[in-house]
């Protein structure tokens, strides 16, 4: 499990976080999230004890870096931003170095390295020199030190950065299937990737801890109405003034219009159910309803929600659901 | 210590699969050479000419004077000149390159890390000195018989003058991510310690004693004719011993609190 607990860090007058707490559980995957120079990267260096915090304490199951530096490493697989490696060795020679570094025995080192391989698909590339090797193998190969030694804990940063699709999938399946045995905390800027791969999201903001939560909690927190889409074919300007006049409904919006379909994004109030009443005002009214369906928003309206300048009223009021 | 091996051992694999190194070692051997030769050469005109004029002023004329010192001396130059080479790589690159970070993020200790690249560095600076002694073996073939502890005491003074420069380049080197920078200021600070003996004559007599005792060459003299004085043993396992502990804080400065 790993606890933060009120941190802060400072680079001489800059500073990166600023009190930050969170806490994820055994076996969690989650989301660190935020603009560029939001702290994401400060906050995983944090993690990882590549730095040490100005104030507060951060546990790695219950050990903070002071008290055990080396043990507190040991338990954590970092995949830095970039995916360092060193170009000029072999796969084998590589995972071999990091494995002594990590102080397998060696006894158990082959088995260590055969089975990370094989976790990651690097199995047919380990003679080869890691500078030669495609960016989709490179970041395979990162996965594979960050794993090496059997971490519980895996950070990773920027994961799929500049991976070509196929790529993407591919680590992104393997990273799903980490997360049954490991717990993982990972930055990326591909929103939709997050949602997909995590189950809790860290928003960070100018190094504040601004929004923590599933992305359906987050998307409760911050819609202040009641928005659904709905689908008609009909008279329009007939269904629209019906529509407008069913109570609690606030706003209707033209989404897209296909001959003779239109659809409608309608802004009701929070706290009303209408969608049985809009039903039923356009089929007593003569109108095909085609469809109805609440309107999702993605992580990117959420993100964005957040983060804006409009987010900033947003901030303040979340500030009591982060903490 | 097992990690710091481990360490060493990568930086001494990722040189030797290096083109620079070997075109660093060719360089050497041939510059070396030509030194050993010229010493070599010069000593035997020398020696010529005291056998055929029994007037010249050839008193003290042996083989650790004319030849022994004054081959590890210039040897000690040139390894001025390439130590910042090989010691530019040692952080400077791994912190451009991110790999430090990597480094830092596995369960080694700072302490562990500076060794580890120290001794590679160590192992490195050995591919190139070893071998020089090659020439001597071969001297003896020519004639020219070399006391063993002579030799032994010369080739001492030159591996701890080598693990000095080592040590100050490090700590150089953990200070930018710019590798010429390195190696530049490296350079300069070294050429600082070798000089710094020659304004003793002209310093007040407090100060020249510093001063002289700051300079390397003035340590390193004694230990190329043989002579093994535990204060100029002592000042070259200080001041490499004070560099790596510059170099542990420097690294350590990124945990910091403030």
């Amino acid at each position: 499990m790993i606890s933060v607990e009120r941190v802060s860090k400072s680079f001489g007058v800059v500073h990166a976080l600023n009190d930050v707490t969170f806490q994820i559980e055994r076996g969690a995957i989650v989301g660190l999230l935020g603009p560029n120079g939001a702290g994401k990267t400060t906050m995983m260096r944090l993690l990882t004890s590549f730095l040490a915090p100005s104030s507060g304490q951060i546990l790695i199951n219950g050990i903070s870096r002071e008290a055990a530096p080396r043990r507190q490493r040991g338990r954590v697989g970092y995949l830095p931003e970039h995916n360092p490696l060193y170009g000029e060795m072999t796969v084998r020679s590589f995972l071999s170095f990091v494995a002594s570094l990590k102080g397998i025995p060696i006894t158990k080192k082959k088995r260590s390295i055969e089975q990370v391989a094989d976790q990651c698909d690097i199995g047919s590339v380990m003679k080869r020199m890691i500078g030669k090797l495609s960016k989709g193998y490179q970041q395979r190969i990162g996965l594979a030190q960050a794993l090496l030694g059997n971490p519980e804990i895996l950070i990773l940063d920027e994961p799929t950065a500049g991976l070509d699709p196929g790529q993407i999938i591919e680590i992104r399946r393997l990273i799903r299937s980490l997360a049954k045995t490991h717990t993982i905390l990972l930055s990326s800027h591909i929103l939709p990737e997050v949602r997909m791969t995590c189950e809790r999201v860290l928003i960070l903001n100018r190094g504040k801890l601004v929004a923590e939560g599933t992305c359906e909690d987050l998307e409760h927190r911050l819609k202040k109405t009641n928005e659904f889409v709905i689908t008609l074919s009909g008279d329009w300007s007939l269904g629209e003034q019906f529509l407008r006049f069913v109570p609690g409904v606030l706003d209707l919006k033209l989404q897209v219009e296909e001959g003779k379909v239109r659809h409608y994004l309608v802004t009701a109030e929070r706290e009303s159910e209408i969608r049985n009443r809009v039903a039923k005002t356009i089929l007593n009214a003569g109108f095909e309803l085609l469809a109805l369906k609440p309107s999702e928003w993605n992580l990117e309206d959420i993100f964005l929600k957040i983060i804006t300048s409009e987010g900033e009223e947003i901030e303040k009021e979340l500030s009591c659901f982060a903490h | 210590m097992f990690r710091a091996l481990a360490i060493a051992w990568r930086d001494v694999f990722s040189n030797l699969n290096s083109f620079s190194f070997y075109l660093l070692l060719a360089f050497f051997f041939g510059v070396s050479g030509y030194f050993y030769w010229s010493c070599m050469s010069y000593f035997s005109l020398m020696s010529f000419q005291a056998a055929t004029n029994p007037t010249a002023q050839v008193q003290g004329l042996n083989l650790i004077d004319g030849v022994l010192s004054p081959f590890l001396s210039n040897l000690s130059v040139l390894l001025l000149l390439m130590i910042p080479i090989l010691t530019m790589r040692s952080f400077s690159e791994e912190k451009r390159a991110g790999t430090l970070e990597l480094l830092f993020s596995y369960p080694v200790s700072d302490f562990e890390i500076v060794m580890g690249k120290f001794v590679g560095l160590f192992m490195l600076a050995m591919f190139l000195i070893v071998p020089t002694a090659i020439y001597f073996l071969l001297g003896k073939v020519v004639g020219a018989h070399f006391e063993s502890w002579t030799l032994v005491s010369g080739y001492v003074g030159l591996l701890l003058i080598t693990s000095s420069f080592i040590a100050l380049g490090m700590f150089v080197s953990s200070l930018t991510e710019h590798q010429a920078v390195s190696a530049g200021i490296g350079f300069s600070l070294l050429l600082l310690f070798w000089v710094v003996g020659w304004v003793a004559d002209w310093s007040s007599p407090a100060l020249g004693r510093v001063f002289r005792e700051l300079s390397l060459t003035e340590h390193f003299y004694d230990l190329t004719r043989g002579v093994l004085d535990t204060r100029d043993i002592g000042f070259f396992i200080l001041f490499t011993g004070f560099f790596l502990f510059a170099t542990l804080c420097s690294i350590e400065v990124r945990t910091w609190k403030k």
